[in-house]
């Protein structure tokens, strides 16, 4: 064989892996700037510190690729580093980037064998690790300048109680609560398209990456643009997800990778306990990005027929995909109505109740029927509504109702009192069952300190509502506060087991007597 | 006619990379014709193809442009003439290109300055004087023309597709993507009329309807004096190309002109187009016109290592050691003789090898211009995959060629490897990508010889 070791090419272009990690870290400045505005100088420990602590902690493992005139070695400790640091909340403990360098450059990269060969992105690994093992200082958030405790505009967004408190422009400048680094969207967009004008980064995985989740997020009732603006998502778009030596090369795979890891890290912002899903979903995807090259390898030059197909391919996907989402949201509605109708359902035994409710010239009567918690029909037995308008608009709302199953339906135009009082009637007829508990009052007698003590005990099925002292000949002074403490604890407890009060047991005790004498009648268990 | 000359610069869609482009050392000198050397050696077989029957003898004497092999029976071939007049000292084996293992060299001693001719018009032309198709073929064959491009393919057998391949378009490859090499370039600005000669006898000789050079913006020279000869042709036009590489391709040409893409391991007439280099069309009028056989070509010696880069008319099979020392031998201590160029030539040790048919140049780089650095891990930065034409993906392919997966690397696309070392260029871990993927190839051949 030809002794190839002679042939060529025999020029090079200038780019190096130092270039390649430098431009990439320089990319990050801007971030690292806005870190250190919006949160001091200690941000700078935490990014700039980890950064070099990689670098220090990595040189054992890698001493040929340090010199002088490279004393940050490859660079690739030093960015490692930096992604890491550039994630942590401004609050971190002191002990977390140096732990954190650790697992970065350790347990990320080096056990893997070094650089080029690590499958998960280091800086990602240790983030996972510190988050797992961590959590509480790991996620404990604090406003710009002031350093009070906050919760983030994602954790906000994302938890149903509190308000969204934030607006785009402070969202996109980075004057909000978050990790160090990830606030400032401006700060990051700068890099990025420092990166991308540079040729270091292709559009793919950051902008399908984005535009995923912005569309998922819309799927889920979120705002589209917030939910890009907030939480680690620019910084992981730009600078995790297109980390070169765990993302993948052939293009169709960068942009299949960019919406997986969208797509997971919408799923997991809002079914998992954690608030903000980069981490783990680019983890994931990390781990696939070398099948992705070898299944998603696109058509060769020349494969022309191979290239039609693959078009109608990838188009079937994109509608396969569009399909799915509108079948998604179609369901997701459809759970909605069911779930609403769950709520406001007929929890009541079958049978025919009948109701009342005012409509615009007197009562309206009507007979419901009840089947399997379904209402099976509905029929008008009294009213003084003016039969030529009032006997379409009953016939309308019978069916709405029967069709929707549930009460808020839209009322009949033109018969609008005719139709608030129709539902009226139904609610009366469904509050039935409560109106009809049985009802039951019994006296009980017991002896006092002076002489018997009767009171009247009001029975709502088991639920005893209502205790009256009718008669009693005690010292009225200690008796009266007393009785009225012992009937809230009785009600309370639901039970005559309750303490006596104390400077009036004797009262309490024939009080309490009397009040059993009554549930004994009552048949009270 | 209108305006023959467009200003919307062609490209194919994806990858190319912009190479530093050297071509200053040589862009402003005129072509010099070489005095005959002492000695030429002359190698049956400088193509694609078989090597043609000797019809000399050791000790004879051959005039200028004598043949010294006949057609083989299948043809597919192109045959040798006396580049100087002389007496054959030799027909010995001998190292003459890159691969090739020895190959027969008829080996001619200069006499009478060299320049005694033999009757071109008769030995070449006889009576096919009409410009006929059948005529300029026999011509061409005659005249043993093969592809100066660097492929070398027999320009006969181009000129003769099958009957179902239809030709719309004769393309003449002015892109010269090649950093150093000034040849076309140079050829385009002196030679023009005699381009467009030979392209419209191309474009007759095929029936095709289109004809076109084209030349990459970074020669604006040149196409200036392509689109004002292009006046002077009805069915004749040229074309200017992006500055990229590697746009001297010939399929990516046909991509970035036409906008056509020849099927994998398909050739250019499967999509009706015929591609000539520009110094094969200059070759084809000349033989038709004047009857002038393939004995001599442009070739551009460049590089720091030369004392006085130049582009120069030598008689093929002129000794490379001889060609260098035209041009003031060789200046620097350390250098790299490159055959071709800095990116798809070949490093040479023997400085005896002969200037063939598809030598486009001589390149000597100093130790400033040649850059070798240690080969590093590779990051998967995927820049390979970017910039490849062939849409493969380099990076894997030569993971398994070092692994010595073969029949893997070959599942992913090995062959369609164009072999244009833009991968290898653009490698920040400086990983010497082209190299491996040729040695896959070459290990893939071996085994399915064996």
């Amino acid at each position: 064989m030809a002794n190839f070791e002679l042939t060529g090419p025999y020029i090079e272009n200038e780019d190096t892996i130092e270039k390649n990690m430098l431009n990439v870290i320089l990319a990050m400045m801007p971030a690292v700037i806005a870190a250190y505005i919006f949160f001091g100088p200690y941000a700078l420990y935490l990014s700039l510190g980890t950064a070099l602590l990689s670098t220090v902690i990595e040189f054992p493992f890698d001493q040929k690729s340090y010199s002088i005139k490279n004393p940050l070695g490859d660079g690739s400790a030093f960015l490692a580093g930096l992604l890491l640091g550039l994630t942590l909340p401004p609050g971190a403990p002191w002990w977390i980037p140096v732990l954190g360098a650790f697992l970065t450059i350790v347990i990320g990269k080096q056990v893997f064998g070094g650089i080029g060969n690590n499958i998960f992105n280091p800086a990602l690994i240790a983030r996972g690790i510190l988050i797992l093992s961590w959590a509480q200082p790991m996620t404990t958030w604090q406003e710009p300048f002031d350093g009070v405790s906050s919760a983030t505009p994602l954790a906000e967004m994302l938890g149903e109680t509190s308000a969204v408190t934030v607006g785009y422009w402070e969202l996109f400048l980075g004057n909000v609560a978050g990790s160090i680094g990830e606030t400032s969207a401006l700060a990051l967009l700068i890099g990025g398209l420092f990166l991308y004008i540079n040729e270091y980064i292709t559009w793919r995985i950051p902008v399908s990456y984005i535009v995923s989740v912005g569309v998922l997020s819309y799927f889920f009732g979120v705002d589209p643009l917030y939910a890009v603006l907030s939480g680690g998502l620019m910084f992981a778009a730009i600078f995790m997800a297109t980390d070169m030596v765990t993302s993948p090369v052939t293009k169709d795979a960068r942009l299949v990778y960019g919406i997986g890891c969208g797509v997971f890290t919408v799923l997991i912002r809002h079914f998992t306990v954690y608030p903000e899903g980069i981490t783990f979903a680019i983890l994931l995807m990390n781990g696939s990005a070398y099948i992705f090259d070898t299944v998603l390898e696109g058509p060769r030059f020349g494969e022309v027929e191979k290239r039609k197909q693959t078009f109608k391919r990838w188009g079937s996907v994109v509608l396969a995909s569009i399909l799915f989402l509108a079948l998604t949201y179609g369901a997701t509605l459809v759970v909605q109505n069911l779930a609403a109708d769950v709520e406001e359902g007929f929890p009541l035994a079958d049978g025919v109740y009948t109701g009342r409710g005012e409509g615009a010239y007197g009562d309206i009567e009507l007979e419901i029927n009840i089947s399997s918690g379904e209402l099976i029909s509905i029929e008008v037995l009294n009213h003084q509504e003016s039969e030529n308008i009032a006997d379409p608009a009953f016939e309308t709302l019978i069916n709405r109702v029967l069709e929707q199953q549930r009460l808020d339906v839209e009322s009949v135009s033109g018969a609008t009192l005719t139709s608030q009082g129709f539902i009226a009637a139904l609610e009366n007829a469904l509050d039935t069952e409560e109106t009809e508990k049985e009802l039951t009052t019994e006296t009980g007698t017991g002896g006092g300190m002076n002489d018997d003590i009767v009171v009247e005990v009001q029975l709502e099925g088991d639920e005893i509502t209502a205790i009256e002292v009718i008669e009693h000949s005690e010292t009225e002074d200690i008796a009266g506060p007393a009785f009225a403490e012992l009937i809230e604890s009785v009600l309370a407890a639901q039970s005559t087991d309750v303490d006596t009060v104390s400077g009036a047991t004797m009262s309490s005790e024939g009080f309490l007597e009397a009040v059993n004498d009554a549930l004994e009648e009552a048949n009270y268990e | 006619m209108g305006n023959k000359s467009e200003d919307k610069l062609r490209k194919f869609p994806i990858g190319g990379v912009h190479l530093p482009e050297e071509k200053l050392l040589t862009s402003d000198r005129e072509i010099e014709t070489m005095p005959p050397p002492e000695k030429v050696v002359i190698p049956v077989k400088q193509h694609i193809g078989v090597p043609g029957n000797l019809i000399v003898e050791e000790g004879q004497y051959v005039k200028r442009g004598q043949p010294l092999t006949e057609p083989p029976d299948n043809g597919f071939s192109a045959i040798i003439h006396a580049s100087i007049s002389g007496t054959i000292t030799s027909i010995e084996e001998r190292e003459t290109m890159f691969g090739d293992s020895q190959v027969n060299c008829v080996i001619i001693k200069r006499e009478n300055e060299g320049t005694d001719d033999i009757d071109f018009h008769q030995e070449i032309i006889g009576e096919n004087t009409d410009k006929s198709p059948e005529s300029v073929k026999k011509i061409v064959q005659r005249a043993g023309i093969a592809g100066m491009g660097g492929a070398g393919f027999p320009t006969h057998i181009k000129l003769s597709p099958p009957e179902d391949k239809k030709i719309d378009t004769a393309l003449i490859n002015g892109a010269e993507c090649e950093p150093y090499l000034t040849v076309d370039d140079r050829l385009m600005q002196e030679e023009a009329p005699e381009i467009f000669a030979g392209l419209e006898l191309l474009r007759n000789t095929v029936s095709a309807e289109d004809g076109i050079v084209a030349c990459e913006a970074n020669k604006p020279r040149a196409l200036e004096k392509l689109a004002r000869e292009a006046e002077n042709w009805e069915k004749l036009r040229s074309v200017p190309l992006d500055t990229r590489y590697p746009h001297g391709a010939e399929k990516h040409l046909i991509k970035a002109v036409l906008d056509r893409e020849v099927p994998l391991r398909g050739l250019p007439m499967d999509v009706g187009v015929l591609v000539n280099n520009v110094q094969t069309a200059i070759a084809v009028a000349r033989a038709v016109n004047e009857g002038y056989p393939l004995i001599e070509r442009v070739i551009t010696v460049s590089g720091r290592g030369i004392s006085n880069p130049s582009n120069v008319m030598v008689p093929i099979g002129t000794r490379i050691r001889d060609v260098l020392d035209y041009c003031g031998g060789i200046t620097s201590e350390q250098y790299i003789p490159v055959i071709g160029g800095p990116m798809t030539g070949y490093r040479i040790d023997n400085l005896d090898i002969p200037v063939l048919k598809t030598t486009t140049g001589i390149v000597v780089l100093n130790e400033e211009e040649f850059e070798e650095s240690e080969t590093r891990v590779c990051i998967r930065c995927g820049k390979c995959v970017d910039v490849c034409p062939a849409y493969i993906t380099p990076n894997r392919i030569t993971d398994y060629v070092n692994n010595k997966m073969y029949s893997e690397a070959q599942a992913i696309g090995l062959e369609d490897c164009i072999e244009c070392g833009a991968c290898a260029f653009v490698c920040p871990s400086k990983r010497p990508l082209l190299r491996w993927l040729r040695k896959g190839k070459a290990a893939l051949n071996d085994e399915e010889v064996n």
